[in-house]
């Protein structure tokens, strides 16, 4: 028989077993709910919880009186397991499990996803299929699980405490694809709560559809409305980083362009001044080697790269090359005498013999006044002490310089 | 080099790039400081693609052994 009513006197014994009466306006029923009846109950019934009991009505012998012995006992109005539902939340929130604070970031481009779902549903197959289409270069690492019936919560539980030992995942995807209420249960069991809060390793939730909620999705650091979009969450779109790349080649070429011709046009002052032709031909060689990289740079921001990379390191070792704008930007000078050959030592320099210096910035027109053949006096960092050179302007720089 | 160490990496390499980008955008530099962050920036580049072209998406399985540790193992999906 069924009996509706509402609880009072509730006892849960020591010995597991629980003692109260069903009341209503009129009239009460003793009622006792046997440890091995009662084990299974989802929810803890209290006094003044509205209850459906089923159950057979026997005499209590010592005091004569008519008891219900119940073997089912059901919230009336909600239902059993929303009811124990609400009271896992109710507890586990009061421990601050679900505090936002303690909600640990995404990292942003994972090597490694951690998935644990169960190996044949559609949700594995819907986060493989997302992650590949999204960003193949992320390694997908499953930890096949039970996600309904008995045991299935410990499975859960099991496997995301193995990513943490684990340690190379960096973030895990935690679900199952949509059921019943029933069939989600294992997601709203106090193991898997804990397991996530306890996870060092970032944990999506993505448990059933859109609509349902379960105490996984409270406690983890990001929920999902679906597997595909927990996918989604786990992994950056290769594409868009792709176009984030190429559209900083295509910043830095546009300015290295610009400097580059800008440094040109100030090459062109020293050229019509003094034609040093082989300063100009090594300044020609940069230009085309930064021409060079510039392709190289527009060829980066197509596909196709591994082709391009070897060519690339061949660029770069000549641009590693002598630089001559950027040894005189450096603090360096070019110096020739009359007769416009260059010098690399002292031995042939006259005292009173009239040099030329190139600098970065012009040239100077300067008498010797004294010949120190040892070098040693140059500065470790290969700038030349200000008192190396002495000398006496002669006349007004010429050419273009700024 | 794991893969973990590798990718984890991919998230400085960006903002290297991107701060790379800034600084020659921004400042006014010497040609020679340009040049050098340029090829700085062509290499972050090129090694970033790279990354992104990485290889055809592997599924593995991870199995913890009896004796303690993992192994991981190739995943068939539609194995049901």
């Amino acid at each position: 028989m069924w009996v509706e009513g509402e609880i009072s006197n509730f006892t849960h014994h020591r010995s597991g077993h629980m003692y109260f009466s069903l009341k209503d306006e009129q009239s009460t029923l003793r009622c006792v709910f046997f440890k091995q009846n009662n084990f299974r109950l989802a929810f803890e019934p209290e006094s003044g919880m509205k209850v459906l009991a089923f159950g057979e009505l026997s005499v209590y012998e010592p005091s004569g009186q008519y008891q219900l012995k119940v073997v089912r006992l059901k919230p009336f109005g909600i239902g059993e397991l929303q009811l124990a539902f609400e009271h896992l939340k109710e507890r586990l929130a009061a421990e601050g499990i679900f505090d936002p604070e303690r909600k640990r970031p995404l990292p942003g481009f994972p090597a490694t996803v951690g998935v644990v779902t169960s190996a044949t549903g559609a949700a594995v197959r819907d986060i493989i299929s997302v992650i590949s289409r999204r960003c193949p270069p992320v390694r997908i690492v499953l930890c096949p699980v039970r996600v309904q019936g008995d045991g299935a919560a410990e499975e859960i539980a099991r496997g995301i405490e193995a990513f943490g030992r684990w340690g190379e995942a960096d973030v895990l995807i935690v679900g199952r694809g949509g059921g019943s209420t029933e069939d989600l249960w294992a997601f709203n069991e106090e193991i898997v709560a804990r397991a996530i809060y306890d996870s060092p390793v970032p944990v999506i939730s993505a448990v059933g559809h859109e609509t349902d909620f379960t105490i996984a999705d409270f406690v983890a650091d990001m929920r999902a409305p679906t597997p595909s979009a927990a996918a989604e969450f786990a992994v950056p779109a290769a594409a868009e980083l792709t176009a984030g790349i190429s559209s900083l080649a295509g910043r830095m070429t546009r300015v290295i362009r610009d400097e580059f011709e800008r440094a040109w046009q100030r090459v062109d002052g020293y050229e019509r001044g003094m034609s040093p032709r082989r300063l100009a031909q090594r300044l020609a060689n940069q230009r085309n080697r930064v021409q060079a990289l510039v392709r190289m740079m527009a060829a980066c921001q197509h596909a196709n790269l591994s082709a391009n990379a070897a060519r690339w390191n061949g660029i770069r070792r000549e641009l590693s090359a002598l630089n001559p704008a950027a040894v005189l930007q450096r603090g360096f000078a070019v110096v020739r005498n009359e007769s416009g050959e260059l010098l690399r030592n002292t031995g042939r320099v006259r005292l009173g013999e009239l040099l030329e210096l190139i600098l970065a910035g012009g040239k100077l027109g300067c008498r010797v006044e004294r010949i120190d053949s040892d070098s040693a006096q140059l500065a470790t960092d290969g700038r030349l002490p200000d008192q190396f050179i002495h000398a006496r302007h002669r006349r007004p720089v010429r050419g273009r310089s700024k | 080099m794991s893969p973990k160490k590798k990718q984890q990496d991919f998230e400085q390499l960006y903002a290297r790039l991107e701060e790379i980008v800034s600084s020659l955008e921004d400042e006014q530099l010497p040609l020679e400081s340009s040049i050098e962050l340029f090829t700085e920036g062509v290499e972050l580049a090129l090694e970033a693609r790279e990354r992104l072209e990485g290889g055809e998406q592997k599924v593995r399985q991870l199995i913890e052994k009896l004796e303690g540790g993992f192994e991981l193992e190739d995943f068939q999906p539609d194995a049901e």
